[in-house]
């Protein structure tokens, strides 16, 4: 039986993409068996009845330990799980297993990642230079290091401007006072250095894509973020067709030479240009929307894993949408405290014959 | 009064390309999507009727000669309301002011 590992695995407020990854895959292979690797006993996933849910789950450890802390746990887990294939679903993992491949190779686990370089030049702090090398707009940002650079290069912007973490977290800051907090905020959870960046106020597009690192572009769907949520997060979006900005996609792909997933994210200001204000590594949080209009992405990913025949992507329509629905699942607090315990949590939902109930591994 | 409305209440993105046929995609004679910016918009049935005449290759010159007979209104009122569809247009980059200015009539 083919297994996939995925990571990223909770939709709460700000979703990870793994659950919908999860749920995109099992569209087409519906037997597959899915492995979590979890930071946290509470990823929402863990809990669901549907497709995302995997078929068993594991703790890792967090993506800032280092990529030997999680080699190490994952040939732990290899002594009593098979992976063929991890697709890592957080930015700030890539790096990490980008680092491990050639050792993952050796233990018969495939990735589909891009090169360092690539991952490094469309990293927020490259972003401007990338952008300018390539004459794409993209928000006026400076690096800084410390909180008083970031007050005089914040003044040279001009407030409002957003205060970022290197990997993830944005505040808004009216004031140097909230540019202070913002400041402290984000260097006290992710570290330095951190990004001040204008703000720039525009309609909001996201591309999900797949890139074949040799330059091309696999698939892609097109959104315009339809409500966004107090974090600029998606909470619905429609399919665009706009032959300016799926040439701009094309171009980022062609000088990265992008190797696997990709969400790209522009702005548009009247009467000018797309800017370019962000590339993620990973699959975004909606991918399972194009999936579900025939542009399966992660199953596109998982085909060329496998070296299977492709099935044909088609181009999302323009007028497709989606809307993101929250639900509550039901949950008792012995899943959690199995996992917590253990380190694990295996489940036979009728698709794996070989993965024993947790119980009687626990009583041997 | 021929005036555009936003459906979803968000400001409008502005792109630069002229309406164009495969653009716009109409949902009876209320409601208007362009597949491109992905802006959807709550219209007037006079309003459908003059982006319908737009795609179709109609100049700006003649809608107001085409609203006159179509809602048998007095030229003044028609060329005014074409006007004022025309700046919302050109507002909303739906209609780039260059060809506003190419295809209007002296008066």
């Amino acid at each position: 039986m083919t297994s996939v590992a995925l990571t990223g695995l909770h939709r709460g407020e700000n979703p990870q993409p793994g659950a919908a990854v999860a749920a995109s895959l099992r569209r087409r292979f519906p037997n597959l068996r899915i492995i979590g690797l979890c930071y946290d006993p509470l990823e929402s996933a863990l809990y669901s009845n549907d497709g995302s849910r995997p078929d068993a789950a594991y703790l890792i450890p967090y993506p800032g330990v280092g990529p030997r802390a999680v080699l190490e746990r994952l040939d732990e887990i290899l002594k009593r799980e098979k992976l063929d294939f991890i697709i890592p679903c957080l930015d700030s993992e890539i790096g990490n297993f980008i680092e491990l491949e050639p050792e993952l190779r050796t233990r018969g686990i495939s990735c589909m990642l891009p090169s360092k370089d690539a991952l490094e030049a469309r990293s927020k702090v490259k972003l401007p230079e990338f952008c300018r090398k390539l004459e794409i707009l993209t928000p006026r940002t400076a690096v800084v290091a410390d909180a008083s650079t970031l007050a005089l290069r914040a003044q040279e912007i001009g407030y409002p401007v957003y205060v970022k973490g290197r990997f993830y977290e944005a505040h808004l800051a009216t004031s140097p006072q909230e540019l202070w907090e913002a400041y402290n905020k984000i260097v006290s959870v992710w570290g330095g250095p951190v990004l001040v960046q204008e703000t720039v106020v525009g309609e909001e597009y996201d591309i999900v894509g797949l890139g074949d690192g040799k330059g091309g572009l696999i698939g892609s769907c097109s959104i315009r973020k339809m409500l966004r949520t107090s974090a600029g997060k998606g909470f619905a979006g429609i399919v665009v067709d706009d032959p300016a900005l799926n040439d701009l996609v094309r171009r980022v792909i062609a000088a990265l030479r992008w190797a696997g997933p990709f969400e790209l994210e522009f702005i548009k200001v009247p009467n000018r240009p797309h800017a370019l204000f962000e590339m993620n590594p990973r699959f975004p949080a909606w991918v399972d929307f194009p999936s579900q209009i025939d542009c399966n992405l992660p199953v596109r990913l998982l085909e060329g894993l496998l070296h299977h025949k492709p099935e044909p992507l088609r181009h999302s329509t323009p007028g497709q949408m989606f809307i993101r629905h929250s639900i509550d699942l039901v949950a008792d607090i012995g899943d959690v405290a199995r996992f917590v315990t253990t380190g694990q949590r295996i489940e036979d939902l009728g698709r794996s014959a070989d993965s024993a109930p947790l119980e009687s591994e626990l009583a041997t | 009064m021929v005036r555009l409305k936003r459906s979803d209440g968000l400001r409008p993105s502005l792109q630069k390309k002229e309406t164009k046929k495969s653009q716009l995609r109409f949902y009876g004679d209320e409601f208007v999507f362009n597949t491109v910016s992905g802006l959807f918009y709550r219209i007037s049935p006079t309003t459908a009727f003059l982006l319908r005449m737009l795609e179709d290759g109609v100049e700006t010159a003649d809608l107001p000669g085409l609203l006159q007979s179509r809602y048998k209104l007095s030229a003044a009122s028609a060329s005014h309301d074409v006007a004022l569809f025309l700046n919302d247009l050109t507002a909303l980059q739906l209609l780039s002011p260059a060809r506003l200015q190419s295809t209007r009539r002296p008066s």
